[in-house]
């Protein structure tokens, strides 16, 4: 092996190697890297780089975004794992905003009013509203594609029924969505007897996507009777969703605000007091310095 | 390790030799942390002696500091080491100045100390998270490129990350 290659660097000042350059912006928070496209022509050409942009997005923390169902344009992220008391508010800055659609390499896929489909990456403060699709009342898709490098946008028409797990009565469910890339479904499974009636809440997971056969029974949640909830079973008869974190907590939006329930310990710990609305739109998160503007 | 090793359960020593000519004596299991050295050791086999010209006896010392510190805690089958090596990690880069810090991240990088790498970039990055450009430029010694009016323009179009 040749350990003379590199340049020797013994000057009392160091200067760092371009490799060593590189570990250190990928470890920056988007809003520094803009600013650090300032410094010179090799950094500004490095964090304009797609595979720059890619690295990095593989470097930034976790997070979780979600609405106010009827504040809507406030989105919220929440910090996973050690960082839960971190809740920040993200500002969308058009009004006519109705719900998160997807969420993929930190953009925001949002539809508002009249079909309208935008894409937000709030981490570098820009917006993009995308030209309407030719038909009305669909479902969106949202992604980014490695193939392409670049995002899509899929307004889905054609349904395909699937039956939803037998143990389960249809008024039951409160939510369909996606764990560990898995079709999931969230639905109620009664309330604990006693003076106070906690909700149970039970998760399946379609094993094999398209097979109906293949729900299994994931989870079973039961909130503990001694998380101080008054009056649980009003508090959870709302319409809000149910979010999960990639360290596999689960995030309950009920009457009194957001909270944070670890299936390992059966704890619950309460994030966030809210009493108007119910939190809705739960979509992992995190940072990216994909440019959107055209 | 190797299947014709006889010596699985005793401990080998290699020596390690700085460009000041400082060496070092540091069980092979300690030193095979380093990328470089496992590599060297894996080519060359019964080499004992190994020379790095490009890395000084101070932060040598330093980086197999911190191998061995690992390389102990990771003996100890606890399910607390990855705390104690965090909070180890911690304390280690806790009052390095700049330059010391950087010599550091350039002999691990050197010898691809890989773990100790990201310990130092992340230490690196935390110290220069939310500075200004000009800061910037002091801290890596780097001189603005930019023709007249480029530098501009690339502000007025991220205007609110200067805020």
């Amino acid at each position: 092996m040749n350990f003379d290659s590199k340049k020797k660097t013994t000057s009392s000042t160091a200067i760092l190697p371009d490799d060593v350059i590189l570990e250190i912006l990928l470890r920056l928070d988007a809003k520094s890297l803009m600013r650090f496209k300032c410094v010179c022509k090799s950094w500004k050409s490095l964090i304009s780089h797609s595979v720059f942009i890619n690295l990095h997005r593989k470097h930034q923390l976790p997070y979780t975004v979600f609405a106010n169902s009827l504040e809507p344009s406030e989105i919220l992220s929440i910090g996973h794992s050690k960082n839960f008391n971190k809740i920040s508010e993200l500002r969308f800055p058009l009004v006519d905003f109705k719900s998160i659609e997807g969420s993929d390499s930190g953009i925001l896929c949002l539809s508002g009013d009249n079909d309208t489909i935008y894409l937000w990456n709030p981490a570098i403060n820009q917006v993009r509203k995308l030209p309407s699709p030719p038909i009305s009342g669909f479902r969106l898709g949202f992604g980014y594609s490695t193939m392409t490098n670049d995002f899509k946008v899929v307004a889905v028409e054609l349904f395909k029924l699937f039956d939803i797990p037998k143990p389960i009565e249809e008024r039951l469910i409160k939510n369909i969505g996606k764990l560990s890339e898995r079709l999931a479904i969230y639905a109620y499974d009664g309330f604990t007897p006693g003076p106070k009636h906690y909700p149970i809440f039970q998760i399946w997971v379609m094993k094999e996507y398209g097979i109906s056969t293949s729900w299994i029974k994931h989870l079973k949640i039961k909130l503990p009777s001694s998380s101080a909830i008054e009056d649980p079973r009003s508090q959870f008869s709302n319409n809000g969703d149910l979010g999960f974190t990639n360290d596999g907590c689960i995030l309950i939006s009920s009457a009194k605000g957001l909270h944070l329930y670890d299936p390992k310990n059966k704890l619950i710990r309460h994030l966030r007091r809210q009493t108007m609305g119910c939190f809705i739109c739960f979509h992992d998160y995190a940072e990216s310095i994909f440019q959107i503007e055209e | 390790m190797s299947s014709s090793s006889t010596t699985t359960t005793t401990t080998r020593l290699l020596m390690l030799k700085a460009s000041d000519g400082v060496t070092f004596e540091v069980e092979e299991a300690v030193a095979t942390k380093l990328g470089a050295i496992n590599n060297m050791v894996e080519e060359e086999g019964s080499e004992d002696l190994i020379c790095l010209p490009n890395v000084n006896g101070k932060f040598l010392g330093m980086v197999l500091e911190w191998c061995k510190k690992h390389a102990n805690n990771n003996t100890n089958s606890d399910k607390g080491n990855d705390e104690v090596n965090k909070w180890w990690d911690k304390e280690f880069v806790m009052d390095l100045d700049q330059n010391t810090l950087y010599h550091l991240l350039m002999a691990a990088d050197y010898l691809s100390g890989t773990e100790l790498v990201d310990l130092l970039t992340e230490k690196v990055a935390s110290m220069i998270r939310g500075k200004k450009v000009e800061e910037i430029r002091e801290t890596f010694k780097i001189k603005s490129d930019f023709l007249p009016g480029q530098e501009e323009e690339i502000r007025k179009k991220n205007s609110w990350a200067f805020e």
